[in-house]
């Protein structure tokens, strides 16, 4: 008899421990900053109750603000008391962090600590990029001691509009400094304009290149999709897109549990984030955008129900302005594949056939699929 | 659009690889749709999901 197959996913708790910020980007989606702060013993609380009887896999215990590194003897008390027992479920910590008020004896903290304890910085670019999306902040960041402590950790990059023009430029500059580049459009500015989509062509067209001549760089999120998907896009069901609800636990400084970070008060308000702790994140298919039914690209365009929470109200409503530059960068993707599988053997590409396959199949599904605005289904 | 492909140079790429079969649903394993259970293979627009997506070398 054959044993059922209990499928434990990895899972996160986030603790937001302060709802201040020491930066103003522009682009930020947290509108209601204050001064509220996490204590240790709520946070000591929370980890009491999460790290035990988990039903999940593994989990991430994440600090994130705000700044999280302003209460930074907050969050080493934190590790240290979690550090001093024994746990039911196998965990790390991770940070958040826009790098500025990393010196000194935080630095030394962490770098000490580099194997238990991850770090995700935020920066956009190069550093006149940075400055200008994120408060002047680029001389008090050094990039090398988080490129170099973790290495195979990628930096996150916002695109607004004001940096898209200068897109490639900015990956390129990250690359050079060891990162993998997690890089996406800001949400929230109004993006329906043919112009950025021209803008966005030709940015796009400026790392494919690059990429051709550098295969053995992983290419920044934006030219990572997975096109293979398309091709099978008729055969797959709806899957939840991110973890938001189920395998996220984000909790504000309070003690009160969100499906993420953008549900809480510091983003959305408190009426709103109270109106999101109703809301049913188990049914996948009830977070379909039905506006999308026939959409070939459904597989790989990404959606975030906080964002649309935000912006409609409703969790499965995305943002139309989107659509024309996420079918923009579905194009770019099945062409820089079809660059590199004309140009290079599956040994320089570290890929097998079968994956040429199903790369080529996602390149003919979307080259297909643009002649008929890639409505193409049912 | 400076990202079409012209018929001919599928049809070309398309028949390298003719003679290999695979079920396709099966062999994408690999995030998206991975081993969190999520697919949002570092496009989510915020840390922590992309963050917790390279942390768990996915």
């Amino acid at each position: 008899m054959q044993e059922a197959k209990i499928q434990r996913n990895p899972g996160s708790i986030t603790l937001t421990l302060t709802d201040a910020c020491n930066l103003r980007c522009s682009y930020c989606y947290e509108h209601h900053k204050s001064t509220n702060r996490m204590s240790f013993e709520t946070a000591r609380d929370i980890l009491d109750r999460e790290l035990v009887n988990t039903d999940m896999e593994s989990l991430t215990i994440d600090f994130f603000g705000g700044e999280p590194f302003l209460e930074f003897p907050t969050m080493k008390r934190i590790c240290e008391y979690v550090w001093s027992r024994d746990w039911d479920v196998e965990y790390k910590f991770f940070v958040s962090t826009n790098g500025t008020l990393v010196h000194g004896e935080v630095r030394d903290w962490l770098a000490g600590h580099r194997e238990s304890f991850w770090v995700g910085l935020s920066y956009d670019g190069t550093p006149a990029m940075n400055n200008l999306n994120r408060d002047r902040s680029s001389d008090e960041i050094d990039l090398p001691f988080f490129a170099s402590n973790w290495p195979t950790q990628g930096i996150k990059m916002t695109v607004s509009r004001e940096t898209l023009p200068n897109l490639a430029e900015g990956v390129r500059f990250l690359h050079e400094q060891g990162f993998s580049v997690n890089c996406n459009l800001a949400y929230g500015p109004d993006w329906d304009s043919g112009h950025w989509n021209d803008v966005l062509q030709s940015q796009l067209m400026e790392l494919i290149d690059f990429y051709v001549e550098n295969p053995h760089i992983k290419p920044c999120s934006m030219l990572s999709m997975e096109i293979p998907y398309v091709a099978v896009a008729d055969r797959l069901e709806y899957t939840k897109w991110c973890g938001a609800g189920t395998n996220m636990k984000v909790y504000s400084p309070d003690g009160t549990c969100y499906p993420c970070h953008f549900f809480e008060p510091m983003a959305v308000g408190k009426e709103m984030a109270e109106r999101s702790l109703t809301i049913d994140f188990a049914n996948a298919a009830q977070l379909k955008d039905r506006d999308c039914d026939g959409c070939i690209l459904m597989p790989i365009c990404p959606t975030c129900y906080g964002s649309n929470f935000a912006a409609t109200g409703d969790i499965t409503k995305k943002d139309r302005d989107l659509c024309a530059l996420t079918k923009t960068m579905a194009m770019a993707n099945s062409y820089l594949w079809y660059r590199l599988l004309d140009r290079y053997d599956d040994d320089e590409l570290g890929i097998n056939r079968e994956r040429r396959k199903l790369l080529t199949d996602g390149i003919v599904a979307i080259q297909d699929g643009f002649t008929n605005d890639f409505k193409t289904l049912g | 659009m400076p990202f079409v492909i012209e018929k001919q140079q599928l049809n070309a790429l398309s028949a390298t690889v003719s003679d290999v079969h695979t079920n396709a649903v099966v062999a994408m394993g690999e995030c998206p749709g991975g081993r969190c259970g999520n697919n949002c293979s570092g496009t989510c627009a915020w840390s922590p999901c992309t963050n917790l997506c390279a942390a768990t070398s996915h």
